[in-house]
């Protein structure tokens, strides 16, 4: 029963662990880290959920801590991988990718929780552990400074 | 636009089935009691024998019940080659009253306050066990233990997290890596922990975020410095960046500030700056994080007001921060994050007292630039500290060498000339290594340096420091069957190491004997192995 449960959560989490994961770290080979770690932790904690928005925010919230224990570790000062097998198609959705990486870890948190996982600076800010107005003003930035960089890149239709 | 394009991207990102079904069985198997979690990052061979251990593990669990199913989980990854710790005379010591007065349950005996239950050594890599007991129950799978350990004349900070708790006993089993350059020669060792926190960092109330101006640092006109001496593994790794380590490192050495009286940033608890000035035409600012085990996290981001600047062109290179414990007067990290790219700066779990940030902003520059950070803290759950020494054995684990010399093909990534269109390019060149050592934990695999290793290809966004040595593919295969080995991600050289040579560890899941090793293979060439040596 609990590995059916454990299947039932991993597809119901999973790609949205992967997915903030990657958008963080840009790499697949540490967002497929990252999503072993959080289900492993996930299995250590064994948290009761409130609710589903409850079980959401928990893991976003951990998934940004691994993230964060990934920058950290000794490894991953050192290299950042390649990633040669990443399933992009088009020139937008390559160079929207390097750009990402350009951009601030922090602004990259909040632009994926904001435009993918369609939140609430409110929400946000639960998840990161700050506050609305930090969140306001880090989308702010994040916005402008990628606007600059996609005018720069001639990423017209991005 | 950006929103269909951003979506679109994410769309096409899913967990693969294979790495689905790779999480379930490790959530599965820590469930049954296995620990998996990170992946091991070193090898370990163990110094005792084996008939010797099995009467110690007996023992042990005759004590401490609680703690069988560590002990079993133990027991599967190492195999019979456990090394039990026996305290060396001063018995472990705890300054915390409340754990003092306390009698040990029948079921935590012998693993009360703080006790060293196993060590293995490999050379220059161990894996140490210890327990920390509160009946109370306070110490939980969140918490961290910090500290530090002491080898011969090597002191590292301690971040260990539980590896295994037993609610009843209250009993926490911690797992310490330690890597020691110089090799662990089998000295007495002394841990000494100071406490035990929440590794669960959380926002530090107001001052979650705050943001420093530049113009407003507490600038010293020649501010004191100190020098300090790099590691030699450090400097090293370092060196691979030369344009931004040169300019403060003069062989092998590093002149920082010199810490001075706490300036208080207001508004803000657990962070000060402790000094800040031009060194060498160079800002240099450091923080304290003040009181043991505040567990600042820092974040750090750059932040300009000046219209003229250009994201990513100007001071992007040039920030960097080392971070130091000055307590033992020693660099214990140095990397280079890019503050424009909000790099996390310093995380003090792992030990750190000050970080030092040092930047090329010219002082007419300092006007328009601040750096934005994020503060987070861990609750403390225990604050005391405890001490035990104990002897680090060092012994010789059965082994198999190469037979020969071994040729393999090795594949090499190019990086495309525009990455948005075109896929990287792969090619494959043989490479000759003439040491293979295999063990009851891993195989490591080396060959001697040549001139391309001086100099590690770097290529802007995406570095590559990864030899040869380190892109293997290696199996071995026994009559229980055939398993793969995987990198240490620590444990391979980046560039020469003292003795010329670029090496490489992989570590096995689970413990071979060498003498059963029927076949290995690196890249799918059979290497021919010699007999067993001790």
């Amino acid at each position: 029963m609990k590995v059916r449960r454990d299947e039932e959560i991993v597809a119901r989490q999973g790609p949205r662990v992967y997915r903030l994961a990657f958008a963080q770290l840009r790499s697949k080979a540490d967002a497929e880290d990252v999503f072993q770690e959080v289900f492993l932790r996930y299995v250590e904690k064994l948290p009761e959920f409130e609710s589903p928005e409850h079980e959401k925010a928990w893991f976003l919230r951990v998934t940004l801590n691994c993230c964060r224990s990934l920058w950290r570790s000794a490894w991953h000062k050192r290299s950042v991988p390649l990633d040669e097998n990443l399933p992009f198609e088009t020139r937008d959705q390559w160079g929207l990718h390097q750009e990402l990486l350009r951009l601030p870890k922090k602004y990259r948190a909040v632009l994926h929780l904001f435009y993918w996982e369609d939140m609430s600076t409110a929400e946000i800010a639960k998840v990161t552990g700050s506050t609305p107005a930090a969140v306001r003003k880090q989308l702010e930035r994040a916005r402008g400074m990628m606007k600059e960089l996609i005018e720069k890149e001639g990423l017209g239709n991005v | 636009m950006f929103r269909q394009t951003y979506n679109s991207m994410n769309e096409r990102l899913t967990p693969d089935n294979q790495l689905v079904q790779a999480t379930l069985q490790k959530m599965e198997a820590k469930r049954g009691g296995r620990h998996y979690g990170a992946p091991r990052r070193r090898g370990v061979m163990i110094a005792v024998a084996a008939a010797v251990l099995v009467c110690a593990s007996l023992t042990a669990l005759a004590a401490a019940p609680g703690l069988g199913q560590f002990w079993e989980s133990l027991t599967a990854k190492y195999g019979e080659h456990v090394q039990l710790v026996e305290p060396v005379e001063p018995p472990a010591t705890s300054t915390a009253p409340d754990l003092e007065e306390t009698q040990p349950q029948p079921e935590a005996q012998g693993a009360s306050g703080l006790q060293v239950i196993a060590a293995a050594v490999d050379r220059d890599n161990a894996e140490i066990y210890f327990t920390l007991t509160d009946p109370e129950g306070r110490i939980g799978e969140n918490a961290l233990a910090i500290g530090e350990l002491q080898v011969g004349p090597l002191t590292v900070p301690v971040s260990a997290r539980p590896v295994f708790c037993d609610p009843e006993s209250g009993a926490a089993v911690f797992c310490q890596s330690l890597y020691s350059p110089d090799g662990i020669d089998g000295s007495e060792a002394t841990l000494q922990i100071t406490g035990v926190y929440s590794s669960d960092a959380h926002p530090s109330g107001d001052s979650a975020t705050f943001t420093l101006a530049l113009n407003d640092l507490p600038l010293t006109q020649d501010p004191q410095t100190l020098s300090y001496t790099m590691p030699s593994q450090m400097d090293a790794i370092a060196q691979s960046w030369p344009a931004r380590y040169n300019t403060i490192s003069q062989e092998g050495a590093v002149t920082l500030l010199a810490p001075g009286e706490d300036q208080p940033i207001p508004g803000v608890e657990g962070v000060s700056i402790s000094a800040a000035g031009y060194v060498d035409g160079r800002l240099h600012v450091q923080f304290h994080l003040k009181a043991p085990g505040c567990s600042a996290l820092l974040q750090g981001g750059m932040v300009c007001s000046d219209p003229q600047f250009e994201p990513g062109s100007s001071y992007d290179d040039a920030a960097f921060d080392t971070l130091f414990n000055l307590s033992h007067g020693q660099v214990v990290d140095f990397y280079e994050p890019s503050l424009d790219k909000g790099d996390n700066v310093a995380d003090s779990k792992k030990g750190y007292e000050y970080v030092e940030i040092i930047s090329s902003l010219p002082p007419d520059a300092l006007q328009h630039w601040a750096w934005d950070f994020h503060l987070m803290q861990s609750t403390p759950i225990l604050e005391s500290t405890w001490q035990q020494s104990f002897p680090l054995n060092v012994g010789a684990l059965p082994m198999r060498q190469n037979a020969a010399p071994f040729t393999v093909d090795v594949e090499t990534l190019h990086l495309p000339e525009n990455p948005a269109e075109e896929d990287f390019v792969s090619s494959w060149a043989p490479s000759t290594f003439d040491g293979l050592r295999v063990t009851p934990f891993g195989v490591t695999v080396s060959r001697p340096a040549v001139a391309e290793d001086e100099a590690p290809e770097n290529d802007g966004i995406l570095k590559r420091l990864a030899p040869d040595v380190s892109k293997l593919e290696i199996t071995v295969e026994t009559a229980e069957g055939t398993q793969a080995c995987i990198l240490d991600k620590e444990g391979y050289t980046v560039l020469p190491d003292e003795q010329g040579r670029m090496t490489a560890r992989y570590l096995l899941e689970k413990t071979v004997e060498p003498e059963e090793i029927i076949s290995l293979k690196v890249n799918g060439v059979d290497v021919p192995l010699t007999d067993v040596m001790p």
